[in-house]
């Protein structure tokens, strides 16, 4: 999956509209919350058979930071 | 020798009459509170008022249970008591409902303190007790007044919990196929991810617990994120592991019926795993999360029809608070499984609809 791809599926399970995450945008943009969190979880989990630690989501500040975590976890695997 | 057959004979659940409702969380958190219940699918929950315990709505559950079975109270051995909720402090609630049910002298009575695994480890100890010949006839009872122990304004738990009170019968059997298997462990690393801190003997004094002052000490709290990772680590090998020491593969399998957290839980864990979704049991929309209830209480709205009619192979995980997980695979039936009770705060009782009626 792209980088894009999965931006665009984060999207849809945050229902935000498409387009709305951007590397640089601070997650304090886009009410972050801990439905967030276990939704990004859900999808890493679904996509890419990985259980991120979530420490490691809740240190995120921009969408970048959620991007290198499954960076991360690919190349883990 | 091999071990003798275990039987589960029958399987009661009783509900409060109160319900919490959707609309009301919508009054107190806004919109929120749509997008919470959207997500894990409960919209209803059965709550218990201050004069309500676990032992009452597990003395129904069992009344009925000991009244359908026609088992006299003497010929229990054991009274097993799951709950995390219980009575007083001391004695174990098991002995405070001893009396109440009219148990003989010689039964056996003991508390297990464990939540959403509960169930499936008193289903694990009563087998045990069974095999090894110290008892024939073990009633296990299983219920949590969780809802009492939440905050109202705690958005993260408010609209999630709900209570219930179980009770399970089982004996030793004369059929060959018992088909028990049961996994069960614990990682108590995570034990802080679901707590009451305030109100046993490490911090007896409760108070203030959090900065933004939604909850108290004394009020269940729970990492959510951190759950649900524990919970995609360890079910699915959880489930595999069962699968295996049963010989059975998922086609084998009628049903499976894990502990009802949350519906987004459950169907990401149902298509994380591959069983086909119409074997996934699903019954949060009017009951909630209830704790060390809530499979034997699906088992019931959702199975209880096919169960008095056939055998059944079933598979249970309950996973949670400690952290700790427990799996089994069981064939069993044909049991007597009365309607879920709607208990009011008077002791009468109602019988409410089957799910699949």
């Amino acid at each position: 999956m792209t980088r894009d791809g999965f931006l665009r599926l984060l999207e849809e399970n945050l229902s935000l509209d498409a387009g709305a995450l951007k590397d640089d945008r601070p997650l304090s943009d886009i009410h972050w919350d801990s439905m967030g969190v276990v939704s990004y979880l859900a999808l890493v989990d679904g996509h890419f058979s990985g259980v991120i630690d979530p420490e490691h989501v809740a240190a995120c500040k921009r969408v970048s930071d959620l991007v290198a975590l499954v960076e991360a976890q690919l190349e883990a695997n | 020798m091999s071990a003798p057959a275990v039987q589960v004979r029958g399987i009661a659940s009783a509900v409060p009459t109160t319900i919490a409702t959707v609309e009301e969380g919508v009054r107190r958190f806004g919109e929120a509170a749509l997008k919470i219940a959207n997500s894990t699918g409960i919209r209803n929950r059965r709550v218990a008022g201050p004069d309500m315990c676990t032992s009452d709505l597990c003395l129904a559950a069992a009344s009925r249970m000991l009244a359908g079975l026609g088992w006299a109270p003497h010929t229990i051995d054991v009274m097993l008591m799951v709950t995390q909720t219980p009575d007083y402090v001391l004695p174990a609630t098991s002995c405070a409902l001893h009396a109440k049910l009219g148990l003989s002298k010689h039964c056996a009575c003991l508390d297990v303190g464990l939540g959403c695994s509960g169930y499936v480890v008193g289903l694990w100890l009563a087998t045990s007790l069974l095999q090894s010949g110290a008892a024939r006839r073990v009633l296990l009872l299983a219920g949590d007044t969780i809802s009492r122990t939440v905050s109202s304004d705690d958005r993260s738990v408010a609209m999630l919990f709900g209570d219930a009170g179980t009770a399970t019968a089982l004996e030793v059997g004369v059929e060959d196929d018992a088909g028990f298997v049961f996994e069960i462990g614990t990682d108590g690393r995570g034990a802080e991810h679901i707590m009451i801190p305030a109100g046993g003997f490490r911090h007896p004094v409760r108070g203030p617990a959090d900065p933004g002052g939604e909850r108290r000490s004394e009020h269940l709290s729970m990492n959510g994120a951190e759950v649900f990772a524990f919970t995609l680590r360890e079910v699915p090998p959880l489930v595999r592991s069962l699968l295996d020491k049963a010989h059975w593969t998922l086609d084998d399998v009628d049903s499976v019926v894990m502990h009802q957290a949350n519906r987004f839980i459950l169907e990401h864990l149902g298509k994380k795993m591959e069983i086909p979704a119409h074997k996934v049991v699903i019954e949060l929309e009017g009951f909630g999360n209830t704790s060390s209830a809530s499979i034997p209480l699906a088992i019931t709205q959702s199975l209880g029809l096919e169960l008095e009619r056939s055998r059944r192979r079933l598979l249970l995980a309950g996973f949670g608070v400690g952290l700790s997980w427990a799996g089994a695979a069981l064939s069993c039936g044909p049991m007597f499984v009365p309607p879920v009770m709607a208990l009011a705060s008077d002791g009468s009782t109602t019988d409410l609809q089957r799910g699949r009626e």
